[in-house]
Formats: C-alpha cells, sequence, structure tokens
C-alpha cells in the first residue's frame, strides 16, 4: 500500500488529505508536499488522516518538522484523527498536547477561522 | 478471555505452522519492503487469533523494529537483510527482528515533544508485552512479544536489554 496525497485549499488554509500508510518509505512524499505548501505562503495547514491506515515514527517526525517549519511564520498545523488505532499513536508520543486534533475537517477550519 | 477461546487458540496453535516450529523470512533492507513485512505480521497475528486492536499494535511495533534495521542496521544498504522469526506457544507470538548493523538507541527527551525521531522505542515499549533489544557484534535482535489473551493494557509493559 502506497500513500496518496492529495492537496486544496480552503478559505486560505491550505488542506493535505492522505490516504494509505505513513512510514519510511512513504513519509518523504508527505515531507515534500508540507514544504511546496510552505513555500507557496500557506502557514495554517490542516492534515486529514482519516483515511491513513498505518503510520509510524517517521511520518510523526514529518508532521513535527511540518510544525516547526510553520511556526517560524506563526503557523498552525490542525490535524483530523477519527480513528483509534491512529489517535492512540499521538497519545503514546505525547503528540496529542502539540497538535490541535479534531475529528472533521469542518471543525478545524472554523477552529483556524476564530483563532 | 474465556477458557473455550483459549482452548481453541491452543489447538490451533498445535496444528498452525507457527507452533510446528518458526516461520523465519528474510528480506532485503530496503524501505520500500516495510509494507510487505508488516503485511506478512498481520497475517500471522490473525493466525494467532490477536484482535484488530492488536493487530493493528503488532504491526506498528515491527513496523518500527523493521525501519529501525533498515536505517541504522543496514551498514550495506540493500546488500543487507533483515531476518524475521515468529513463534507461537499458545499463549504469546514472538516476533524477532534482526539485522546485521548497530541498532540506534534513540529516545525524545523528555521534556521536548518536538523531536522529530525517537518515538520508536516509546511505541513498541507500550504497544508491545514485553520488548528485549539484543545488541551483537553480528547485529542487533529486538524481540517483541505480544500475549494472545492480553487486554494490552499500556500501563503493563516491561521493557528488557
Amino acid at each position: 500500500m502506497d500513500l496518496r496525497i492529495e492537496s486544496k485549499e480552503v478559505d486560505g488554509i491550505g488542506v493535505i488529505v492522505l490516504e494509505g500508510e505513513v512510514d519510511v518509505y512513504t513519509a518523504p512524499k508527505l515531507k515534500s508536499r508540507l514544504i511546496d505548501l510552505v513555500d507557496e505562503g500557506k502557514y495554517n495547514i490542516i492534515i486529514d488522516l482519516q483515511k491513513v491506515e498505518f503510520m509510524d515514527s517517521s511520518g510523526l517526525g514529518v508532521l513535527v518538522g511540518g510544525l516547526k517549519r510553520v511556526k517560524s511564520h506563526q503557523g498552525s498545523i490542525s490535524l483530523v484523527v477519527t480513528q483509534e488505532n491512529i489517535l492512540k499513536i499521538f497519545r503514546i508520543t505525547g503528540l496529542v498536547k502539540v497538535f490541535p486534533i479534531f475529528s472533521s475537517e469542518e471543525e478545524a477550519i472554523s477552529d483556524i477561522k476564530g483563532s | 478471555m474465556l477458557k473455550r477461546s483459549l482452548k481453541t487458540i491452543a489447538h490451533r496453535c498445535k496444528t498452525c505452522t507457527l507452533c510446528a516450529g518458526e516461520q523465519m523470512f528474510v528480506i532485503k533492507s530496503e524501505s520500500a519492503n516495510l509494507s510487505v513485512i508488516r503485511n506478512h505480521i498481520k497475517l500471522i497475528g490473525e493466525h494467532c487469533d490477536l484482535s484488530e486492536k492488536q493487530l493493528f499494535d503488532l504491526q506498528v511495533a515491527v513496523g518500527e523494529a523493521t525501519a529501525n534495521a533498515v536505517e541504522h542496521g543496514s551498514p550495506l544498504g540493500p546488500e543487507n537483510n533483515v531476518n524475521i522469526t515468529a513463534s507461537c506457544d499458545g499463549g504469546a507470538l514472538t516476533i524477532v527482528v534482526k539485522d546485521e548493523g548497530k541498532f540506534k538507541r534513540r529516545m525524545p527527551n523528555p521534556g521536548i515533544e518536538m523531536n522529530f525521531r525517537g518515538r520508536g522505542i516509546p511505541l513498541m515499549l507500550a504497544l508491545m508485552d514485553r520488548v528485549t533489544i539484543d545488541e551483537a557484534k553480528d547485529g542487533t535482535r529486538v524481540i517483541l512479544v505480544k500475549q494472545i489473551n492480553s487486554s494490552n493494557n499500556v500501563s503493563n509493559n516491561r521493557s528488557e536489554g
């Protein structure tokens, strides 16, 4: 299983929708897409992980790297996670305290707009 | 788990290929192979009657061990192999991941949540019932044990090695 990455823009917010597996092999694709978005001037980004079936620590590292990148522009990365297994990975590693996590893209968008 | 279920597992393990000994596979040390390894481990876990939740935990833990073997335990890159052995005694499934290099014992700095890497070992420890890291001159063995009848309580783990 590979990683499928789709990007879109909603009200100036960059949204990345992932589908598949994020591991050492596929994580560089995600890293590259995050860098592209920041280079395009999108500093508030939502990453939708609802269709992610597997994520390892290299995927988490890429998300943290992306967060550092957008924070240097006063931006943010919000996550959409609905699967308990994926949420568990964020809980174990303490990243639930680092990333705002929402149950839908709409919730994440309204949070960014409201802040 | 009910006694009846345990009996079923024990019976199944007496007849399955894992219980006849060990199932071993050797795979080239390439990150593109990690997905193949995880899928194979999932099949083994299904064969041992692990729950969906336990299968995911197993895949993440084995994924971390094999990723470390590919990234840090393979000085010759794809010319090295990762050796994976699975065995089951009816009560626990044991997966041994052996590389041909030196294991990178990287742990995140406890006070800093923004580390890029170093979360692999904490994940293995949290998701498995027992984790042993055995370093030797010819490579490192990571031994991951999942109790088949475990409810996988995260706080009930221990680490050795």
